[in-house]
């Protein structure tokens, strides 16, 4: 090749995009021409190349094998490529990769000195490759994270990718990808999320939500779900934005769990708010009082705002020194409940210390720990039911005190069971150990023949009427066979159906009363009899002269005597209704009953009295005549007494009527005065014994006090009754009545 | 016919009046304070009629009573008894009296009663 043709071929190699042109040389090869291409990849300069030997120019800008490389191409004469090489150029701090081919130049002779190495820049190419392959390795990340994510392009916000969680969260397939959210989601329109993303991509901001609710259509169905979410903008070199990543985990059962804890927190403090007990939440080490609802703000006596938010101990200071401070600080230690049915609490008042009873219980309030972080308080006020207890305590236990020291017995009878249950006392008084069993009717065979019918029939009329059971009678001791008085009062209990279901009352020994009482009627009816004694000759004496008078026609003589037999009269009357009294009350008397007209009784008896009284006008009016079953002398007895006070009480009134009739199959007897009448408040004690009107009118008239009783006692045993109308100062009506005809046989 | 009349009383003081209330008739007073043997009382005055106090020292009016009408030979003879306690005292007790009074008793009915149960009819 001559030097002009070599120059120009020189120079067109250095234009065209041939890198190098290596000349063969003895063990090596030379740089025979640089071209302007390889010069601007690698950054050197061509002097530093031309005809150098390849071992002798930098480092690295040929491959370590070139040398073997070019040998084979110069053998085989065929093209050979090294691709991909990194050179690292001397200009650059920047490798890039290069692709190298190289080819032989074959002369006419058909040998090879020259070898063409062009390159070309594949260092875009190459990295390109790298990316994707990052990018793939992302984007799995991506695909497999745990949390939604995904990322939208363009001011459509186009779906670009989004992971599996994302689409699980949307409820969607990857038919969504590619698509505008707007289109993909069509249910979030209305919601805020679109026009949320939207401003991210307009303001180039990133945005948060927490817990942010959304109407979501998974599987076709709209649901409600709770998303924490992050939007942030992303953003090409100059800054604009040109998509938005989302990232986004559902919190709906948090959520739920949260709202659910809020109701159950709202519902607890409603129900501590109406509780119909006192309550309390006490929360912390100091006792914070939380929530206290009206009826412990009652409790305490203290407005919400001294208790809500106040540790306990400044809101009750006086607690120091009570025992709930020891019960709180157990069950804060232990975690375990304590409640009490009755305990004191003592308050300060404004006018000392108050005191309450109250129950109450402590509930720990546990947390995720096993830690107590508050304490329900519960408490009632219970103090009107314990007082009232007390109450009931202090009667039972005086009534105990009043039985024992009484040396009562005391007694319960079951009508149902029949089963008897008497007190130690009682067994005593029964003359049994107080070991063994009493029965009913072993009580019965032990009260003595003369009572045991009336005992019966008390106690049956008792179960039966309900009538109060008090009874006066005599009993045989168990073993020692001694008699005993005793006094039985009781009466029977029912149940709300009326049935009875106790016979209760107590016993009571008589025995020295009644045999004082005995000697007493013993007394009273020796001493009537003794002044009936002296009264017989009395009597007899003025019958004897009177007659004497009536012979001899001694007509003063015989009016003297007369009265004087009116007066031994009377005087007996005296004795012997002292005597009936002490019969009556021994129980002695026997009515003595037969058939006879009433009204020839009351005939007799004021014919009687009208031989010493002649200053009143006794009448018998419209009286019926009436046929009675009766004890003849007492029931004259009876209208004598009733008479007789009518006279003695109206000492200006002349006119006492006496009537008898019959009233509805009764026999009715009334005795009216004009008389001085009987105040209001003495009319209900006047068939008592010994009663008498105290009044200064009263003074003067004479007697015991007894003939009313007796008269009430005489109407009693023949089951009748006796009563009386009266109007102070206008006069009296006394009535008593005989039952039934039928009724008595 | 002269009545003969037999009178355990242990009120002396009676003794007087019930001579002075049979003397009229001519009637026959055999008076005693008490007795333990009625029957040889009876035996000895043939009393037409006895009248017994209830209340004596020694055997009672009722018993002197029962020893009268338990005796084949004098049972006939009509007993008065006579008490200051009221008949209802002893009525649970049957001791034979055709008659009871009590005392303090009216003189004339005394001897109507008395007239009565010689004559046969109890009052």
């Amino acid at each position: 090749m001559d030097h002009q043709n070599d120059d120009l071929f020189k120079a067109f190699l250095q234009k065209t995009h041939v890198g190098l042109v290596l000349k063969k040389e003895a063990l090596s090869f030379s740089i025979y021409v640089a071209g302007d291409n390889y010069l601007k990849i690698t950054g050197l300069n061509r002097e530093a190349l031309i005809g150098k030997d390849i071992f002798d120019v930098e480092k690295d800008i040929f491959p370590s094998n070139i040398l073997e490389v070019l040998e084979r191409v110069l053998m085989y004469k065929s093209e050979a490529e090294i691709s991909p090489f990194l050179l690292t150029p001397a200009h650059h701090s920047k490798s890039l990769y290069i692709s190298i081919h190289i080819s032989p130049v074959i002369d006419h002779d058909g040998g090879v000195e020259y070898l063409l190495y062009t390159v070309k820049d594949i260092d875009q190419e190459i990295r390109f490759a790298n990316d994707r392959a990052n990018r793939n390795y992302f984007m799995d990340l991506i695909e497999q994270a745990p949390v939604g994510m995904g990322i939208l392009k363009g001011r459509d916000l186009v779906i670009e990718s989004a992971n599996n969680r994302m689409l699980e969260l949307w409820g969607k397939n990857k038919s969504v990808l590619n698509m505008p959210m707007a289109i993909a989601l069509p249910e979030l329109e209305g919601q805020p999320f679109l026009r949320l993303l939207e401003d991210v991509y307009t303001w180039g901001e990133a945005m948060v939500g927490n817990e942010a609710k959304a109407f979501i259509l998974r599987n076709g169905k709209l649901e409600t779900a709770y998303f924490n979410y992050a939007y942030q903008p992303i953003k090409d070199k100059k800054g604009h934005t040109t998509g938005i990543m989302m990232i986004a985990t559902e919190v709906t059962p948090l959520v739920l769990v949260k709202q659910k804890l809020e109701e159950s927190v709202s519902s607890f403090r409603s129900v501590v708010m109406n509780a119909h007990y006192s309550l309390l939440v006490l929360k912390g080490k100091h006792w914070i009082a939380e929530i206290a609802n009206q009826r412990l703000l009652d409790l305490w006596n203290k407005k919400k705002e001294e208790v809500i938010g106040l540790p306990l101990l400044q809101i009750l200071p006086e607690l120091v020194g009570q025992p709930f401070l020891e019960y709180l600080k157990t069950v804060y230690e232990t975690g375990k409940p304590y409640g009490q049915e009755e305990e004191v609490f003592y308050f300060n008042t404004a006018n000392g210390i108050g005191k309450k009873y109250v129950s109450f219980f402590y509930d720990p309030m546990i947390d995720t720990q096993g830690r107590v972080y508050g304490v329900i308080v519960g408490a009632e006020d219970i103090t009107a039911r314990v007082e009232s207890r007390h109450k009931v305590e202090r009667a039972e236990e005086m009534l105990r005190i009043a039985i024992e020291s009484a040396n009562l017995g005391t007694w319960h009878y079951d009508p149902l069971s029949k089963r008897l249950t008497v007190s130690p006392r009682l067994k005593e008084l029964f003359g049994y150990k107080s070991n063994e069993e009493m029965t009913y009717d072993t009580v019965i065979t032990q009260v003595t023949e003369e009572y045991r019918e009336v005992v019966q029939k008390a106690i049956q009329s008792s179960v039966i009427k309900g009538e109060h059971f008090d009874l006066e009678f005599s009993i045989k001791g168990h073993y020692d066979q001694q008699l005993r008085w005793m006094r039985a009062t009781g009466r029977i209990y029912r149940d709300k159906e009326g049935i009875p279901v106790r016979f209760s009352g107590i016993l009571l020994d008589i025995t020295e009363h009644k045999q004082d009482e005995i000697r007493k009627n013993d007394f009273i009816a020796m001493v009537s009899h003794e002044l009936k004694t002296p009264l017989t000759s009395l009597k007899a004496y003025v019958q004897l002269l009177s007659s004497k008078a009536k012979a001899s026609g001694d007509i003063q003589a015989m009016n003297s005597l007369s009265k004087a037999d009116g007066q031994v009269n009377k005087m007996n009357n005296m004795i012997k209704s002292f005597l009936d009294l002490s019969r009556l009350e021994a129980g002695k008397i026997n009515l003595e009953k037969q058939h006879f007209g009433l009204n020839e009784l009351i005939a007799e008896v004021i014919e009687e009295i009208t031989l010493t009284d002649r200053t009143h006008n006794i009448s018998t009016g419209n009286s019926q005549k009436v046929m009675v079953f009766a004890d003849r002398e007492k029931i004259g007895q009876v209208i004598n007494n009733l008479i007789g006070n009518a006279i003695k009480y109206s000492p200006q009134g002349k006119i006492v009527e006496v009537l008898c009739k019959e009233v509805n199959g009764e026999t009715l007897v009334s005795v009216r005065d004009e008389g001085i009448g009987i105040p209001k408040d003495d009319i209900g004690l006047l068939f008592d014994r010994f009663y008498r009107v105290e009044s200064r009118k009263f003074k003067t008239i004479s007697g015991f006090g007894i003939g009313l009783y007796l008269s009430a006692e005489i109407i009693k045993r023949h089951e009748g009754q006796i009563w009386v109308e009266s109007e102070e100062g206008k006069g009296s009506t006394f009535y008593f009545s005989l039952p039934h005809k039928d009724l008595i046989l | 016919m002269e009545k003969r009349i037999l009178i355990v009383e242990n009120d002396l003081e009676m003794e007087d009046i019930f001579k002075e209330i049979f003397s009229d008739n001519g009637e026959q007073v055999f008076f005693y304070e008490e007795t333990d043997d009625i029957l040889e009382l009876v035996e000895k005055h043939r009393p037409t009629i006895v009248i017994l106090d209830y209340n004596l020292n020694g055997l009672n009016g009722g018993e002197l009573c029962k020893l009268i009408k338990g005796s084949e030979k004098h049972k006939h003879i009509p007993v008065l008894l006579l008490s200051a306690f009221p008949k209802f005292i002893y009525s649970n007790e049957n001791v034979g009296n055709n008659a009871f009074l009590e005392k303090p008793f009216d003189v004339d009915e005394l001897r109507t009663v008395v007239e009565h149960i010689i004559n046969g009819s109890p009052k």
